[in-house]
């Protein structure tokens, strides 16, 4: 039903249009085909999961994913928001840490990236190489560990959670590629006016990017939201925790201890593990999903450089 | 037209040269700062890879033991089997990858239809954010021999039952598929961002010469993405002899038929040092690694920037 | 005479200086009172830093103690309780911190390597106990420093526990005070059992019958597995292996080879790589004929679902493990209905393991501050029962009750501080056993205990740092072929296991051989 409205809205948006011709016509059936494809593989394993977070655990085990709920039980979602004030508090810190740490990451890397794009500055190949060699090298948990907890102090830390991620060389490079497109006429031009290079950055190459900024905070933001990493490193303190690691911790540990006990000669608590599983990435995904659409927008063609020639 | 950067035979001294770069240099400044703090100082612990650490000795005092650390990466006869399975599958993830994400980018910025647009840009962000854990569960119950959807398919249809899990075949295949599947949506934001920045002017002109909506992608959007591509690329060979653990551990697990086929540097590594927690060894592997991927990009950034320099990574 | 009043004089000097060092001896011990009274505290009651002359509690101190697992909710307030107690007594406070399960394999070496205040953690064979200790991250747990810092463990501890932790004849840890029987045995589905009249279970060869009938008549109609194996059938093979009395490298620390029970006494060098052996490749052999008659599903290696999972839920038909089958038991009982769920040993004439002294260690970190004051510490926590009863079981009362007939019951907040849920490193012998174990268990865990025995080799432990490449790609290699096998999933056992020991030995086997043995010799010669 839905789809015949679609294909109505478009017979008509194209009658009333200039351009009707038969090759936009089948690019557009080939692409609508190609997206309805790719959109039911997406969702329906989405959908098993949410269907599976609703079934009851015994049913999940005897009988796998179904399409349908056969046993309604909430047992997954109970388990996940068993300590209400504690998942509340995981939403608060990880809303928080994704904001201040989505808008310190884009400044860094949009900056960076426009200085080294810029043709005109000595020494951007140098400092290139500086950047994208620490993606190559790596020194290991252990020296970043001791150099996190011994000399900055991030124990129990919330900067422990932004710090470490605001920098990322792939950002950088994405945004030094991007920035590189708009014409050095604007920066010039600036420059004559008397603008020093900061205010350049801010005041003309940033609204100039609109799409670059929507791509790098979604990017940002979706990597703060999903990690649970740095949660797990550095913060041993219930009321610091962020979602993902509150969540994996609960599936995890269950994980592990099954493996162990068998050494450890501890009783295994008995969790409905798989509708856990299921109910966990509906509750992470929730919130960030709702983020996607609020920033589609931005990705709309001719934003950028229709600017510049006004 | 910006003067291109002076080299080092310019006439001006260095002292000049910071000065008037110097508002430039400041906004370098906090990133120069993050990645010596956090990159470059811990990097000193790549030598754990030649010593035997003890606690009491700290990274540096601890005594040197040479390539030992290196050896039962060579002993065990795997290293070259799960070297070779790892670039191949990194090549396959992203030539596959990215012809899947330029498609789709280049289809949801030319077709009509905001609503449906939206709803299928946002569903291909949902196999982002389901785990591995849970997508192997999934595989699981599409593909096992007894109680699969695919072999109740089949089985009604009057077929004899498939084993997906003891034959290695067709794993190459569905990893590749799994990667791309899950990869797809936020992979294409990146084109797709580029392509909403094409300066429209080019299309009318195209318009207006008579161009069909094929000429226009072929001659217009996709070079206009050359450059994305291309780094995407070189960013992508650095990082070719790096696996994606969470994927080949979760969907194979020990499952020693699927082996031969599926083993890569991380689930081998894994696997061998699981009970002994080794850190040399572990740095061992990880400089092998690196080590490996700073060769592949000196010399592909080198080819490119033959080429054409923009597009090098540095 | 000159001499003589020399003789006087010394004389004299001697007992001015005892007089004076026992007055000396007198201050030391008042001072630790004094010092807990500037605490405004009630002030020693038991009299407890007494038992410590040597060690200085002048200073107030935080002794920080490691346990692996989730923390319980009423953490703060029992540590609050025993620091109620302690503080006074020995000017320190305890501050408990917890790895969780899931985090172990990364944050467990990091906090030791780390520069943390760590002074207590636990540890255990498998827990990284020897791969730690050869880093130097444990204190070694001399003589003079159990006189020193604790006495009390010095004689309470059984001797035996300390062979169980010796490392090239150092001790690292101070194990637990206790052993239990460990013996895997089998949960089936009694109700199925009777269905299709399989006899009782007494032995291996009843159980595959059992597997086998439940493969043939049951699995077609209700797709229940006599086993629904996942991943391995590990258990199962410590079930086989039990029938020879094999000791390997999972009860005693000896690597990847093995040895047979003989009456105690210690092997030559009748030492055998464990899956060489004859025993062994019985075993595949067997799980191939179970696997083949449809014992488990054939994508059983790549099950996402456990098998104790399964049958909890009524897929699987029976489950091999230790005492863990229990619970798992009460659960099938609960969700199937009709479920009935009956217990047997399959080896009711062999040995049975103990679990061994050093299943649980508490170490002294040597990057700790405050080694003495966390070995008193633990010396406490280990023997003063106030103290150990709040540690393993919370607030009495609240937590636990123990009941007239000397055990105890869950109280009313039990899930806020699970019993034993930390205290598994200072476990000993009064622990209190909980009331209302099914009958079941009590019954089968009878015939356990006569039967049980250490290994004869405890105190020998297979050092494998001369080794570790070799070992490492061992390891590696058995782990790729163990599922398998395990599972019956090769077409020709015999040539499977020939090709994994071939590797094996293309890794270096025979160079960690020689390496054992000499070890061995060399532990032998100081017996």
């Amino acid at each position: 039903m839905r789809f015949i409205n679609f294909v109505g809205d478009f017979t008509m948006s194209k009658l009333s249009k200039r351009n009707f011709s038969t090759d936009v016509i089948a690019f557009n059936i080939v692409g609508y085909v190609l997206l309805f494809l790719v959109s039911v593989i997406c969702i329906f394993p989405f959908y098993l999961v949410i269907v599976g977070s609703f079934t009851d655990e015994a049913t999940i085990i005897s009988k796998g994913f179904n399409l349908y709920i056969p046993k309604f039980s909430l047992e997954g979602y109970k388990l996940c928001l068993k300590n209400p004030e504690t998942i509340l508090a995981a939403y608060r810190n990880t809303i928080f840490v994704t904001i201040i740490g989505t808008f310190l990451s884009v400044i860094m890397a949009t900056m960076t990236g426009y200085v080294l794009q810029r043709k005109d500055f000595p020494w951007r190949n140098g400092f290139s190489f500086f950047f994208f060699f620490t993606t190559l090298f790596n020194g290991g948990l252990v020296p970043y560990y001791i150099l996190c907890v011994r000399y900055l102090g991030f124990k129990n830390n919330m900067v422990a959670l932004v710090l470490p991620s605001i920098f990322s060389v792939w950002n950088m490079i994405i945004a030094k590629s991007f920035i590189r497109d708009i014409p050095d006429a604007i920066t010039e031009s600036a420059k004559i006016d008397g603008a020093n290079d900061f205010l350049i950055y801010i005041r003309l190459i940033m609204p100039l990017s609109i799409p670059l900024i929507a791509t790098l905070g979604l990017f940002s933001a979706l990597g703060f939201w999903n990690d649970w990493y740095s949660c797990m490193l550095f913060i041993d303190d219930e009321s610091k925790f962020t979602l993902q690691y509150y969540l994996q911790r609960m599936l995890g540990s269950v994980d592990a201890l099954r493996k162990l006990a068998d050494k450890a000669g501890v009783p295994v608590p008995q969790l409905p593990m798989e509708s856990m599983k299921m109910a966990m990435t509906v509750i992470s995904i929730g919130p960030i999903i709702l983020v996607y659409p609020f920033v589609q927008r931005y990705f709309v063609k001719g934003l950028t450089i229709g600017a510049v020639k006004g | 037209m910006l003067k291109r950067s002076a080299s080092k035979y310019t006439s001006k001294s260095i002292g000049k040269l910071l000065y008037e770069n110097r508002i430039l240099l400041l906004m370098l400044l906090p990133a120069v700062l993050y990645t010596i703090v956090f990159s470059y100082l811990p990097m000193g612990g790549i030598v754990l890879a030649f010593k035997n650490f003890r606690y009491a000795d700290g990274i540096f005092g601890s005594p040197w033991v040479g390539l030992t650390n290196f050896k039962f990466l060579v002993i065990s006869g795997k290293l070259w089997p799960v070297t070779r399975n790892t670039i191949l599958y990194n090549l396959a993830f992203i030539i596959v990858g990215m012809f899947f994400q330029i498609l789709f980018a280049i289809v949801l910025s030319e077709v009509r239809g905001k609503k449906f647009k939206k709803i299928a840009q946002s569903s291909m962000f949902f196999p982002h954010f389901i785990s591995w854990v849970v997508v192997a569960a999934i595989v699981y119950n599409i593909f096992n021999y007894e109680k699969g959807v695919l072999n109740n398919i089949l089985v009604s249809l009057g077929s004899a039952r498939v084993n997906i899990y003891n034959n290695p075949d067709p794993w190459p295949a569905l990893l590749i598929f799994l990667k791309t599947w899950k990869g797809l949506g936020y992979g294409s934001v990146v084109y797709l961002a580029v392509i909403t920045g094409i300066d429209q002017e080019m299309y009318e002109a195209a318009d207006i010469d008579g161009a069909n909506i094929w000429q226009k992608i072929f001659r217009i959007t996709i070079p206009s993405l050359v450059p994305t591509i291309m780094i995407m690329l070189l960013l992508s060979l650095g990082q070719i002899f790096r696996g994606d653990f969470g994927l080949f551990y979760q969907l194979v697990k020990s499952n020693q038929k699927l082996l031969p086929s599926t083993d890569i540097i991380d689930t081998f590594v894994f696997r061998a040092l699981m009970s002994t927690a080794d850190i040399g060894m572990a740095s061992a592997t990880g400089l092998y690694q690196s080590v490996v991927c700073f060769i592949t990009i000196l010399i592909f950034n080198a080819i490119i920037k033959k080429i054409q320099p923009d597009y090098a990574l540095y | 005479m000159r001499s003589k009043r020399v003789l006087a004089l010394l004389i004299a000097m001697i007992m001015l200086i005892s007089v004076a060092l026992t007055a000396c001896g007198k201050t030391n011990n008042a001072t630790p009172t004094q010092s807990s009274e500037s605490n405004g505290g009630t002030g020693s009651k038991e009299g407890l830093a007494a038992l410590y002359p040597e060690v200085d509690f002048s200073k107030r101190v935080t002794i920080n103690v490691y346990q692996l697992g989730a923390a319980p909710k009423d953490k703060d307030r029992v540590v609050a309780e025993i620091n109620k107690i302690i503080e006074p007594e020995i000017n320190t406070t305890l501050k408990l911190n917890f790895i969780d399960w899931a985090d172990i394999s990364t944050k467990y070496s990091l906090i030791l390597a780390g520069g943390e205040d760590v002074d207590l953690v636990f540890t255990a064979p498998w827990n990284y106990y020897y791969q730690e200790a050869a880093k130097g991250a444990f204190l070694e747990i001399t003589d003079e420093f159990l006189s020193r810092a604790m006495p009390q463990t010095k004689q309470t501890q059984h001797p035996e526990s300390w062979d169980s932790v010796k490392i090239n004849g150092k001790i690292f840890g101070v194990p637990k005070n206790v052993i239990s029987p460990e013996h895997k045995f089998v949960a089936i589905r009694e109700d199925l059992r009777e269905k299709y009249n399989i006899p009782e279970l007494k032995s291996w060869n009843d159980y595959e019958n059992y597997l086998v009938t439940i493969a043939k008549n049951e699995t077609p109609v209700s797709g229940i597995f006599g086993i629904a194996a996942s991943a391995n059938n590990a258990e199962l093979r410590r079930v086989w292996g039990q029938q020879y009395d094999i000791f390997d490298g999972q009860n005693a620390n000896i690597g990847p080879f093995a040895y047979l029970w003989n009456n105690g006494a210690l092997p030559d060098d009748d030492f055998f790589v464990y899956w060489d052996s004859p025993y062994i490749r019985e075993f595949c052999k067997r799980m191939k004929y179970l696997a083949e008659n449809g014992a488990w599903s054939q994508d059983a290696l790549s099950n996402t679902v456990s098998d104790d999972d399964a049958f909890a839920n009524g897929t699987g038909a029976s489950i091999a493990w230790n005492g863990t089958v229990y619970t798992y038991g009460k659960l099938a009982e609960k969700n199937i209905p009709g479920a009935k769920v009956s217990y047997w040993d399959l080896t009711p004439n062999s040995r049975v393991n103990a679990e061994n002294y050093s299943n649980a260690i508490m170490a002294i970190a040597t990057a700790s501050k405050y080694q003495d004051r966390a070995g008193v510490l633990l010396d406490i926590m280990k023997n003063y029962t106030p103290v150990y009863r709040l540690y393993v079981g919370g607030i009495e009362g609240e937590h636990y009750t123990a009941t007239k007939d000397g055990k105890r019951a869950l109280g009313p907040k039990a899930d806020d501080y699970p019993w034993d849920n930390c205290g598994w490193g200072i476990r000993r012998n009064d622990l209190l056993e909980q009331a209302d174990r099914d009958p079941r268990e009590v019954a089968l865990d009878a015939t356990f205990v006569d039967r049980m025995v250490l290994p004869p080799t405890n105190g020998f432990s297979f050092d494998q740092e001369p080794v570790k490449n070799e070992m490492a790609a061992i390891e590696s290699i058995i782990n790729e072929y163990q599922a398998v096998l395990e599972l019956g999933m090769v077409d020709d056992v015999d040539a499977t296991i020939d090709e994994m020991v071939s590797r094996m030995y293309q890794a270096g086997l025979e160079k960690v051989k020689e390496e054992f043995l000499n070890q061995y010799h060399a532990w032998l010669a100081t017996r």
